[in-house]
């Protein structure tokens, strides 16, 4: 019987400890880098791991303090983790090999807000930013080749945006507005939480120009929009934060498209799903007909079906955050507690492995 | 040796043997964690329930104090609202991290307190709102559908600390002091509102208290702990990152809180005051293996760095001459000990709080 790699998963329970396999031992094994991830490790400080699709630790690269998403350029095996907001540097490195990092800073008066995307040539790099002093959102546009080098700026057309991806047409980036105003001298407070306004943003990625806009207001004013990925139609999918009271908390996952109107998840039939108000990360699968969000507050991982807009499945991980698409099952996840999982739609778990001594950051990437 | 003296030694034995058993069972109970419903009832009881009612008693006599001032602008009645207003601002001090349940229901947080104001929004705010002078916008309820900004402390520490125009009688103050009476009244219907969310029938004390199935905020013991567990993570990260960081980052331009009145080391002071109450009535220490004293004697030290100082790089009323500590040293103490809960004494009291769960992003 041949062994695929869903077998090869199929029921394992894996404890390892946190220690990368050495470059030579993985070229022996022919083990290909898989995930990437920022993390904190066992003893405080942070870095950007590389997991092979079992869940062994094939490399590091220290950060120098907490990082959030990684930003992939598959083609290239280009990288770029991102500090987290209000932190204002970036560590480009290779997927593929261990070169040595490129690290870029935000500019004066701007902060990174820990998201970014390649264009689909993998020449440009657009970065969502605080212009602190103007209090409003910026699109920072960098050139790969001359060293991440700032070249231009787009408006983001929201206050505080959060993930930003460049859609399957390669013109359009889609960006998570959070609505919140905040300023590094007042740490990660919100300073506008009556008067906040989340949206959703299409903006062409050439010229810069506002193609779409949903903004949430009234009842769902509240609903800080933070994280975003983009189903097999096209579709857009959201993730917000509720910053209201939880006994207010709407249904926090929805859709909507540069020509269809923002619309929320219906709760499923037996009952709404708790979720206490956060949905830490977002991801399509690779196939693009479903989406994982994962909600660490609630520890709980929820599958949409993308093409009808209902709950499909859910499942439990405790601090569950990083998703990403998976090959060998339909979704991969990893958690605060070290936990990486793959797991399909359904909550059918196939693999589980810990790495001892990490917490997984919010964002696992695949790599390729 | 005589049997007398045998005897002796016997009953001297005999005690020690008994001493010791009632020094272990002492110490085992003096040791002794609570269950994690304990915790919620200590949490609930020594701290937060008291502190609630605190801001609410605190605040209560404001808005007599302007009509005062208002009305005949004697020193006594201004020394009565400056007292008054010291110890509502270190009421609110000591409530104002618990940043969940009433307190993040329908922004009444930034409502008592705009703070922080990095922006400056407030003075923006005031600045045409006291020009236009409009009695309308501040009478009878009005101001409670204002900008937060207008509606809180800052804004009355605003007009108590303005020189050029004090709150006095007279048509020239007239608006200032309808202003300051709505903002009194506004706060201590504030105040009264968080205290009634906390205690009426069903309200977050109950939540708390009763977590189930049908509990749509706590489904466990577990959870309403670790809700104490997080609010006393977000104190420390408070009071590092807004208080005493700005002290020694030499970019940041944070004005402190209550900085116009000269409250910022009270603040600090409440504000570290209150939130030991809340670590001494959760006990996190006493989940602590004895493998782990040193924990305990790290928090110590830490705790003594913080009632050492005044928050600004200077020592408190209670320290030594020469006890001042560095506000770098204050600031590391401070995320040390929070480091700890989270890494050591969250995991030892079965609260672990994970990584990603405890601040959004």
């Amino acid at each position: 019987m041949a062994i695929d790699r869903r077998n090869l998963l199929l029921g394992t329970v894996a404890a390892t400890a946190a220690r990368p396999v050495t470059a030579l031992s993985a070229k022996l094994a022919g083990v290909q880098v898989a995930f990437a991830s920022t993390v904190r490790r066992a003893d405080g400080s942070f870095a950007i791991v590389l997991l092979s699709e079992t869940g062994a630790l094939l490399r590091e690269v220290p950060l120098s303090a907490r990082g959030h998403d990684i930003a992939v350029h598959a083609a290239s095996s280009r990288a770029v983790a991102f500090a987290r907001r209000p932190g204002t540097f970036a560590v480009a490195f290779e997927t593929a090999r261990a070169s040595e990092p490129v690290i870029f800073t935000a500019q004066d008066g701007r902060h990174f807000f820990g998201h970014g995307a390649f264009s689909h040539d993998g020449r440009l790099l657009y970065v969502s930013e605080n212009d602190i002093a103007g209090a409003r959102g910026v699109i920072g546009i960098y050139d790969v080749a001359r060293g991440y080098k700032k070249i231009g700026e787009h408006e983001s057309f929201g206050l505080g945006p959060h993930e930003i991806i460049l859609l399957g047409d390669g013109k359009t980036l889609a960006v998570a507005n959070g609505g919140l105003d905040t300023v590094p001298d007042a740490g990660r407070e919100n300073l506008n939480l009556d008067a906040m306004e989340p949206s959703l943003t299409f903006v062409d990625a050439a010229s810069g120009a506002l193609r779409a806009k949903h903004v949430l207001s009234g009842d769902l004013q509240q609903l800080s929009l933070r994280h975003i990925a983009a189903d097999a139609a096209g579709g857009l999918w959201f993730g917000g934060q509720w910053e209201g009271a939880l006994s207010a908390a709407p249904q926090l996952i929805g859709s909507a498209g540069m020509d269809t109107a923002l619309r929320l998840v219906a709760p499923p039939a037996t009952g709404a799903i708790d979720l206490k108000g956060y949905i830490g990360s977002i991801a399509a699968s690779r196939d693009g007909r479903y989406i994982a969000a994962s909600a660490p507050k609630a520890g709980r991982i929820v599958f949409i079906n993308a093409a009808t807009g209902r709950f499909a499945a859910t499942s439990l991980l405790k601090d569950a955050c990083g998703i990403a698409h998976d090959d060998v099952a339909d979704f991969a996840a990893t958690s605060g507690f070290g936990t990486l999982r793959h797991e399909r739609v359904g909550g059918e778990v196939l693999s589980v492995t810990e790495l001892a001594g990490l917490a997984f950051d919010n964002h696992l990437r695949r790599t390729g | 040796m005589t049997v007398k003296r045998t005897i002796e030694l016997f009953v001297i034995w005999v005690a020690g043997v008994a001493f010791g058993m009632l020094a272990l069972v002492t110490a085992s109970l003096a040791a002794a964690p609570q269950s994690h419903s304990g915790l919620v009832i200590s949490a609930l009881e020594k701290h937060i329930l008291p502190r609630v009612a605190a801001l609410e008693i605190a605040a209560e006599p404001l808005a007599g104090d302007v009509k005062r001032v208002c009305e005949n602008g004697d020193d006594a009645s201004r020394e009565d609202l400056s007292g008054h207003f010291r110890q509502t601002v270190e009421a609110w001090a000591g409530v104002e991290f618990l940043r969940f349940g009433p307190m993040i229901d329908a922004g009444l947080r930034e409502k008592i307190s705009f703070w922080p104001d990095p922006r400056g929004i407030m003075a923006r705010q005031m600045r045409p709102f006291i020009a236009t002078s409009d009695l309308k916008a501040v009478e009878g309820g009005a101001l409670a559908k204002q900008s937060a900004a207008l509606q809180g402390l800052p804004a009355l520490e605003v007009l108590l600390t303005d020189k050029d125009a004090p709150l006095a009688p007279g048509a020239a103050s007239a608006f200032r002091c309808a202003f300051a009476l709505a903002i009194a009244e506004n706060v201590a219907a504030l105040a009264h509102r968080l205290r009634d969310a906390w205690t009426m029938d069903g309200g977050w004390k109950d939540k708390m208290l009763r977590p189930g199935s049908d509990n749509d905020t706590y489904k466990g013991s577990q959870e309403s702990a670790a809700e104490i567990v997080k609010a006393l993570l977000v104190g420390f990260q408070l009071i590092a990152d807004m208080q005493v960081k700005p002290h020694f980052e030499t970019a940041a331009t944070l004005a402190g809180p209550f900085e116009k009145a000269n409250l910022s080391k009270a603040y600090y002071a409440a504000s570290v005051a209150s939130l030991q109450a809340l670590y001494d009535a959760a006990a996190l220490e006493d989940f602590l293996p004895e493998d782990k004293d040193w924990v305990k004697n790290w928090a110590g030290g830490a705790w003594r760095v913080m009632q050492a100082s005044d928050g600004a790089g200077g020592r408190s009323a209670s320290a030594a001459e020469d006890e001042a500590p560095l506000v770098r040293v204050l600031f590391d103490r401070i995320t040390g000990l929070r480091k700890l809960i989270v890494g050591e004494m969250s995991p030892a009291a079965g609260l672990t709080v994970g990584f990603n769960e405890l601040d959004g992003d």
